[in-house]
């Protein structure tokens, strides 16, 4: 496209741009690292997540401020005006995505309190390399503005969320097995919902992808896979031992 | 081809929603041996603000004063196509082009009242046309349309003081006046605010919005908010030729037309 006549309002729209790459790249490398900190029982490289949290907050508020004089100075009209909402919401995703692995960082210490079997703890690190995958994407569709691309994020959130109904459930078949994993399970809980909403935020982004580049919504909003509302104690008490075991 | 095609029959859909009050087919417009205009087919919606857009020299002002012909005080003026008002053809030889200027009035760039009396810039045109029988009628008419332009409460004191000695903004708005005193039935108007403060502006704004009950307004605007604010469709003409007509929400949100989008954008201008 070409650029802007005045090129200090090109200036401006591409340095908002390039914070929103720039908090992605850092919103991923946080959840990456925060989830290896749970892995590798890492206290200081969880605290370095709780740390880095906050430049990502920074981040947010100064893309928030720049936008909002953009659009008074210049009053942009479609797809500028687009860009600009659109990096206001992706960047309150981003910074969501940062709060989220900030929290997973928090429970580090408290998961390695208590002894878990290792199994678990490996579904909660292929549940975050699928959420990475997501983030990684959608990051790659907003640098190329592919918008496609951002469709095919959203549709393969479902893969996440079956995930995590999978998690979910062996965790409380873990905890109804020894009420002693009860702490560092509902750690693990709360560790794997957390990575599940980053994948719904990955997908918010794939939305804003979308409306940026066509300037119309996604069609409706996919089926979720998400099914743990629905499972009740009984259901895990009544599956056949083993069943849920992968 | 394919692509004016699809322009035109976007256009046309768009405004069949409400009833055309003005159809223009393959309207052109040559200044002597340069071509102005190539071919304009526009339909201006009954009652509703429709905004012409397109930067300097895209051929927006002369399609406007095509729609009253205005074009035939330049010699070197020389229209073709159809233009009908109602279905009828506003160029055929038979038309009173002094009726047609009632039927169609205008409002232009710079207010431009005449050295007289506020009272008798608007009586002006009622005298003229004979659209009254005594005093009292004409003074309702001039009430009245002082009052639809938003100006009453301000002159009603003052009456038989000079109109020039008014503001910008109710200069303009005495403008408006004079061009509903004569009853018509479109208004074109001709960047009506770009020698106004932004006070003034609003002002002028709400009052076009007010108007649209009763009149079928066409305005040429420079500014792009303007459009986005006052009308509800929208015509952007680049180089002579509509680029593309539609609703003015989706024209400035996400228009189909790149020459559209790089304009109002401020990729070029």
């Amino acid at each position: 496209m070409a650029e802007h006549i005045v090129s200090s309002y090109e200036d401006e729209l591409r340095y908002i741009v390039r914070r929103i790459s720039e908090m992605g790249g850092q919103a991923e490398r946080m959840v990456e690292q925060a989830v290896n900190a749970l892995m590798r029982s890492d206290w200081g490289l969880a605290q370095s997540v709780v740390a880095d949290d906050l430049l990502l907050d920074a981040a947010q508020r100064e893309i928030d401020e720049r936008a909002i004089k953009t659009i008074a100075k210049r009053q942009p009209m479609a797809i500028d005006l687009r860009e600009i909402v659109g990096a206001i919401r992706i960047s309150n995703d981003l910074e969501r995505i940062g709060d989220l692995a900030k929290n997973i960082a928090k429970r580090v210490i408290a998961v390695h309190e208590h002894s878990q079997p290792m199994q678990l703890v490996r579904g909660i690190e292929h549940l975050s390399e699928l959420a990475l995958v997501q983030l990684k994407e959608v990051l790659d569709a907003y640098g190329t503005r592919d918008h496609k691309r951002a469709l095919a994020v959203r549709d393969s959130d479902d893969g996440i969320d079956a995930m995590y109904t999978s998690i979910f459930r062996e965790l409380l078949t873990y905890m109804m097995e020894d009420p002693r994993n009860i702490t560092a399970c509902t750690h693990l809980l709360f560790t794997a919902k957390n990575i599940e909403r980053i994948g719904d935020h990955a997908t918010n982004i794939a939305e804003t992808i979308y409306y940026i580049k066509t300037g119309e919504q996604m069609e409706v909003e996919r089926p979720k896979d998400d099914q743990t509302p629905s499972i009740a104690q009984t259901d895990v008490t009544m599956a056949p031992p083993g069943s849920m075991e992968n | 081809m394919e692509n004016i095609q699809a322009t035109l029959n976007r256009g046309q859909a768009v405004q069949s929603a409400k009833p055309i009050k003005m159809k223009s087919q393959d309207v052109t417009v040559h200044y002597g041996s340069k071509q102005a205009l190539n071919g304009i087919t526009l339909d201006i919606p009954e009652r509703q603000v429709t905004a012409l857009i397109g930067p300097s020299g895209c051929g927006k002002s002369t399609y406007l004063r095509c729609l009253n012909r205005m074009n035939d005080t330049i010699d070197s003026a020389s229209v073709g196509g159809k233009i009908t008002l109602d279905g009828e053809d506003i160029y055929d030889p038979a038309i009173d082009v002094v009726e047609l200027r009632a039927r169609v009035g205008m409002v232009f760039q710079k207010p431009n009242p005449f050295p007289k009396s506020i009272y008798e810039n608007v009586a002006y045109g009622p005298k003229i046309h004979g659209l009254s029988r005594n005093k009292q009628e004409l003074d309702e008419i001039v009430h009245t349309s002082l009052k639809k332009a938003g100006l009453y409460n301000e002159v009603k004191d003052r009456l038989d003081e000079p109109g020039t000695g008014l503001s910008g903004g109710q200069q303009q708005r005495l403008c408006i006046a004079r061009a509903i005193a004569v009853s018509p039935e479109v208004i074109l108007m001709d960047e009506p605010c770009s020698a106004l403060d932004p006070i003034a502006t609003a002002t002028v704004e709400e009052l076009i919005d007010e108007l649209r009950e009763n009149f079928t307004i066409v305005i040429v605007t420079h500014s792009m908010q303007q459009a986005a604010r006052v009308s509800q469709i929208t015509a952007m003409f680049h180089l002579g030729d509509l680029a593309e007509v539609g609703p003015t929400e989706k024209m400035f949100s996400n228009p189909d037309d790149k020459r559209t989008q790089d304009y109002i954008t401020g990729r070029f201008g």
